[in-house]
């Protein structure tokens, strides 16, 4: 049976990740739209993909375009696969 | 952290995080698609309320579409470009716009190949003209229909039933409006276009998920 991932499952980061692996595999989001589109302040997503980047679940860059500073996030394979698993794990509980 | 846990969660809490799993996808794909989508259905909505009225009142109006899809093209083509967000780098981007093009390239060829070459001529050939102009009509607007279908299948089932309800309507026109078919599908399906362009701007994207 697939494990319920305690990281994942926190609903701000079940929000990012959703978010993050409803794009294509290599494909990356912009900071600003991912907090917009969540609806999460600057300190409260930068904690969650903190602490979500250092479980190798997402990729952060940061970059300058056009000299201004800029951070682009996405899922890595591994937080993919895991994010599979979560969801498997809640679909088999709802079975249950 | 240990990322894995045996932590009991109910079954409520899972349908919950299921269910938020689902709002968040939905809202960032309909986000994604929102700006330049809009803009693109309200131009050919404009292109088709008036090429389509010129079909109508106006003789030649061929020469009217020409001109239409000229301007159609070129500013899709701009609005593509200037649209290009900063906001998502990689193959997400400019798919739908991607899906359409290849969907209008091949409504072109179809139109293309069945306006009979060998019959441009003769006693009955005005006739017939007419009602190929009309099914022509037809074939464009289910056929963009249909892509509205397979997005309301994708993003918004708004989009499924606005598809599915001018094909019905354009087809109905076809059988029992044709005196009046190509204004019945110029308010049909320029006006579906536009509206639908307009509820995209207002609605996706503006709001969190």
């Amino acid at each position: 049976m697939p494990d319920i991932d305690l990281i994942i499952h926190t609903p701000a980061r079940l929000r990012i990740m959703a978010a993050l692996v409803s794009l294509e595999p290599r494909a990356k989001l912009d900071f600003r739209t991912l907090g917009s589109t969540l609806g999460l302040t600057d300190g409260n997503l930068g904690a969650h993909l903190l602490t979500l980047e250092e479980a190798g679940y997402i990729k952060v860059e940061k970059s300058f375009v056009v000299r201004k500073p800029r951070t682009n996030v996405s899922a890595t394979a591994k937080g993919r696969a895991r994010f599979e698993e979560h969801v498997a794990a809640l679909k088999e509980i709802c079975r249950v | 952290m240990n990322s894995e846990s045996n932590t009991p969660v109910t079954r409520q809490e899972a349908l919950s995080a299921l269910g938020e799993i689902d709002r968040v996808r939905n809202h960032v794909r309909r986000t994604l698609a929102a700006g330049v989508m809009s803009a693109m259905l309200i131009l050919w909505g404009v292109i088709w309320i008036v090429g389509f009225s010129a079909e109508q009142f106006v003789p030649h109006a061929y020469r009217v579409w020409l001109a239409l899809d000229a301007v159609g093209i070129t500013a899709s083509l701009f609005l593509g470009v200037w649209s290009r967000k900063p906001t998502v780098d990689g193959p997400s981007s400019g798919r739908i716009g991607a899906c359409w093009l290849v969907l209008f390239a091949y409504a072109a060829l179809w139109s293309f190949l069945l306006v009979p070459s060998g019959a441009l001529s003769g006693p009955g050939w005005a006739d017939y003209a007419h009602v190929l102009e009309q099914k022509m009509a037809l074939l464009w607007v289910t056929v963009c229909m249909f892509a509205y279908v397979v997005m309301g299948l994708w993003l918004d089932r708004v989009l499924l039933w606005l598809g599915i309800l001018v094909t019905v309507a354009s087809v109905a026109g076809f059988f029992f409006l044709q005196p009046y078919f190509f204004l019945w599908v110029a308010i049909t399906g320029g006006g579906s276009l536009v509206v639908s362009g307009l509820l995209i701007r207002k609605t996706w994207g503006a709001n969190h998920a």
